[in-house]
């Protein structure tokens, strides 16, 4: 299930939230548990039970590396041996398809496969156990001797099937303890009035208009034409994801969670590091944490330090999805980041503002067309034509027609990806100069907000999450 | 100082409160409207069906596909659609939108459906077989006419920068490489020396009977019925609450109305009975009143789209005429009634047969190709009539 579907809204969300209020303090995680598997099961009625095996089995594994803890070598074996299966799950019913078709490429014979379907946000909730399952073996937090709050952990419908990738360690205590009263389901709300309308109003309508430039013929594409696409992508990607993100903080606040941040306004960074410090900002903390700094992060020399960035960037690459378009892209934001760092960082810091967030975006735009293209073929040629060659010309009518008819929701998307959305928002339901607020003004605001997202979500019959890919 | 900051925090937590309550008593209503309104079988404004509520099995469930016709289920018998609808289009036209499901919201509310790039080996395949079919029958005349969409003759009226595929280029190939067997009715000139008429309709993707009649005026050689009668014809309102395909398909214009006329031959009183083959249904008139009662007003030509209708009338004529055509003919072959003994109406889309058979059985003297561009470049089913593969 989506958070962005009428089934969820109209009753998943309401009669989860009033049960999960009703029952006693101590039931509540089993309503969530039960819950969060109904949700996931809506969506992948068989996989379900691939998430149940691979609850059980991180479970199993944390109790073992506890009774193995006095000797060294077992408790070893037991962490490699369930970095492997979580590891080797996730390679079969991701990467296997693409795995055998490049062997197919290379190999004189052929061998047969069948593309598996990806089981939703596998990615994520294996990530998730192999935090929880490292951390017990470096002894970081304690093992978790119930199988239902661990469950609750792994499977907890907010954040289940496209992040943030909360690691163990930032919810042990809650998982335990958690204050769920109506102030905090009331905080949860804005999150999520807005985050619903983030993905419902802004990514998906750029979202079409990104579709029907990336569904144009090269030679009919002007250049501002094709920037116009990368840019709409961009801000389609940003409101999907981040707005997902947000609903996810609401509905954990509901609950009575609190999930870390997952952007903090990536487009308005002024290099290409900052960048990665405000995007996806749950997955490049869990590869610093679980493969960067295992293989020795910045203290063992200049060559080693550019060595380790290739593989987390190749990683990180390969993580969204399995394709070279993916690896390409992980690769190129690994060069960037390491000639940020050891070339022309002190060239790039010297520069205006403007230039330093200009040169960022380009680069941004640049790698968001590997991410969109369905090959390396496409994406060269893209970025061809983004500049001038094979181009239609420098711009056409199209293209001021698709700004003509769209400079609004630029306008709408614009904004809302600096603070400057989110501060007149802010402003205009709090008077912080009287300390007044404005409460039927933002009864009114988030009333309208919300409405306006429901009468588009009626409206359009599709509406995918682009992270679900993943 | 501390003290205000706290005043404001419990002001910020009883702001959220009141936003949640507002939430929640939203979903809460449109929660139990959901479940109190009855559903219903179909949409007028949106003409088609709606989603009911799938039935509940193992396999469905395991395949996901409750879920998913679930989804559409409740989306669909949403209470109040239409508003919601009307509202998410109402607030993409303030922010400047013009287009949407490939059709375009032009000047004065004037809805113009995208231009078609042809597919080429559809065309290729169709073009050829009809060529052949024109060789194979030399006895039998062929005329085609291929008729421009509102695109083509209305530009001016697109919205400002929008642009659309150069359709009479293709036309203009089109007349090229079905060469001189084929005797050319020259639809895009017809319509173009009286552009200012209403010839098409504003929320509807076809011609108005107008449009069709000025091609008509311009068909008498290439068919050969100038000469031996020349009948006119008066128009006569049939409705003036038309609101057609376009608007229910983007969403735009719901509320404009249109007229629809049809054209009475004057003088000779022309009989006919019209035969639905497949349907097994026979009726006195090209017209059926009872469309006029629903929201496919268009249909009151000829009941619609059939497979195959064979229409006898009582002019005073020996021609059986055999016409391939798209919906576009509909309002069109009234006007041929004065002319022919028999016309017997073929869409290939929905028919099974082949043209041969069709010209023995009927013992045919003439046959016209009558499209509008678009479906002709998108259809891939001429050349399967024709050739009976």
């Amino acid at each position: 299930m989506v958070f962005s579907s009428v089934s969820f809204l109209f009753a998943f969300l309401p009669i989860t939230i009033l049960l999960y209020f009703v029952v006693p303090e101590k039931c509540k995680n089993i309503v969530l548990l039960i819950c969060s598997l109904l949700f996931y099961a809506w969506g992948e009625p068989v996989y379900v039970f691939l998430m149940m095996l691979s609850i059980g089995f991180n479970y199993v594994i944390g109790l073992n590396i506890e009774s193995d803890r006095k000797d060294a070598q077992r408790a070893k074996a037991d962490i490699i041996f369930a970095v492997v299966v979580n590891l080797s799950l996730l390679a079969f019913f991701k990467y296997y398809g693409f795995l055998v078709s490049n062997l197919n490429a290379v190999l004189p014979f052929d061998i047969p496969y069948r593309e598996l379907d990806l089981p939703i946000g596998i990615s994520f909730y294996t990530f998730q156990a192999m935090s929880y399952v490292i951390d017990v073996y470096r002894n970081k937090v304690k093992v978790q001797h119930s199988l239902l709050k661990f469950g609750v952990y792994i499977s907890m419908f907010p954040q289940l099937i496209a992040g943030p990738i909360v690691q163990y360690s930032d919810i042990e205590k809650q998982l335990e303890k958690r204050t769920v009263n109506m102030t905090k389901l009331g905080d949860g709300v804005l999150y999520f009035i807005r985050g619903l309308a983030k993905k419902v109003i802004i990514a998906n309508s750029v979202g079409l208009v990104f579709s029907k430039i990336s569904g144009m013929e090269f030679i009919s594409m002007s250049v501002l034409t094709a920037w116009l696409g990368a840019i709409s992508y961009a801000f389609q990607i940003y409101f999907d994801f981040s707005g997902y993100s947000d609903m996810a903080i609401g509905l954990g606040k509901m609950f009575g969670f609190e999930f870390m941040k997952n952007f903090d306004y990536p487009y308005t960074s002024r290099s290409v590091t900052e960048f990665w410090r405000r995007w996806h900002i749950s997955l490049s903390r869990w590869f610093r944490e679980y493969v960067y700094i295992p293989l020795g992060g910045n203290r063992k020399g200049k060559q080693r330090t550019i060595i380790n960035l290739l593989i987390v960037w190749g990683l990180t690459g390969l993580w969204h999805g399995a394709n070279w378009t993916f690896i390409c892209w992980g690769l190129y934001y690994g060069v960037i980041l390491i000639l940020e760092r050891f070339v022309f960082y002190k060239f790039v810091e010297r520069l205006p503002n403007a230039v330093r967030h200009l040169y960022t975006m380009v680069l941004v735009l640049i790698g968001w067309v590997f991410f969109f293209s369905p090959d390396l073929g496409y994406a060269g040629s893209y970025i061809g034509v983004m500049f001038g060659i094979g181009a239609k010309g420098l711009v056409d009518r199209q293209f001021w027609f698709l700004l003509l008819t769209n400079w609004v929701l630029y306008i709408l998307a614009g904004l809302g990806s600096t603070t400057v959305g989110f501060y007149w928002l802010d402003r205009i339901v709090y008077n912080y100069h009287n300390g007044q607020g404005r409460r039927e003004v933002a009864c009114v605001v988030y009333t309208a907000m919300f409405l306006i997202t429901v009468a588009y979500l009626i409206s359009e019959t599709f509406n995918p999450f682009l992270y679900f890919r993943f | 100082m501390e003290e205000t900051q706290k005043k404001n925090r419990k002001r910020k937590l009883k702001i959220q409160g009141c936003v949640a309550m507002c939430f929640w008593a939203c979903i809460g209503i449109l929660a139990i409207g959901n479940v109190l309104v009855p559903n219903k079988k179909a949409s007028d404004s949106e003409n088609r069906s709606l989603t009911q509520r799938p039935r509940l099995t193992v396999s469905a469930l395991q395949t996901g596909t409750f879920m998913q016709q679930y989804e559409s289920y409740l989306s669909d018998q949403f209470v109040a659609r239409d508003v919601w609808v009307n509202l998410s289009v109402s607030l993409g036209k303030l922010a400047g939108n013009r287009e949407n499901n490939g059709i375009f919201l032009g000047k004065k509310n004037q809805l113009i459906e995208d231009v078609v790039t042809p597919d080429k080996e559809a065309l290729q395949a169709n073009l050829d077989a009809i060529n052949t079919f024109a060789q194979t029958n030399p006895d039998i005349p062929v005329s085609m006419a291929l008729v421009p969409t509102t695109a083509s003759i209305w530009k001016d009226k697109l919205p400002a920068l929008a642009t659309v595929a150069d359709q009479k280029t293709y036309i203009r190939s089109v007349q090229k490489k079905v060469g001189d067997q084929v005797a050319w009715i020259d639809a895009a000139a017809a319509l173009e020396a009286h552009r200012d008429e209403k010839i098409f309709y504003k929320t509807d993707h076809h011609w108005t009977s107008l449009g069709a009649y000025y091609v008509f005026q311009g068909c008498g050689d290439a068919l050969g019925i100038q000469s031996s009668t020349s009948t006119s014809f008066t128009p006569y309102a049939v409705s003036t609450s038309f609101n057609g395909v376009l608007s229910s398909e983007s969403g735009y214009a719901r509320n404009e109305k249109e007229e629809i006329d049809i054209y009475v031959p004057i003088g000779d009183d022309i009989e006919v009975i019209v035969n639905f083959v497949e349907e097994q249904k026979k009726r006195t008139s090209i017209y059926d009143s009872s469309k006029l009662e629903t929201k496919d007003q268009y249909g009151v030509f000829l009941g619609g789209n059939s497979p195959l209708i064979d229409i006898k009338t009582t002019a005073n004529s020996t021609r059986r005429l055999l016409v391939f055509k798209d919906s576009y003919a509909n309002c069109f072959l009234p006007f041929l009634t004065p002319y022919f003994r028999e016309i017997v109406v073929v869409d290939p889309r929905y028919y099974g047969g082949t043209a041969e058979d069709l010209l023995t059985t009927y013992n045919i003297t003439d046959t016209l190709f009558l499209y509008n561009a678009n479906t002709f470049f998108r259809d891939n089913n001429i050349s399967g009539v024709l050739t009976g593969e």
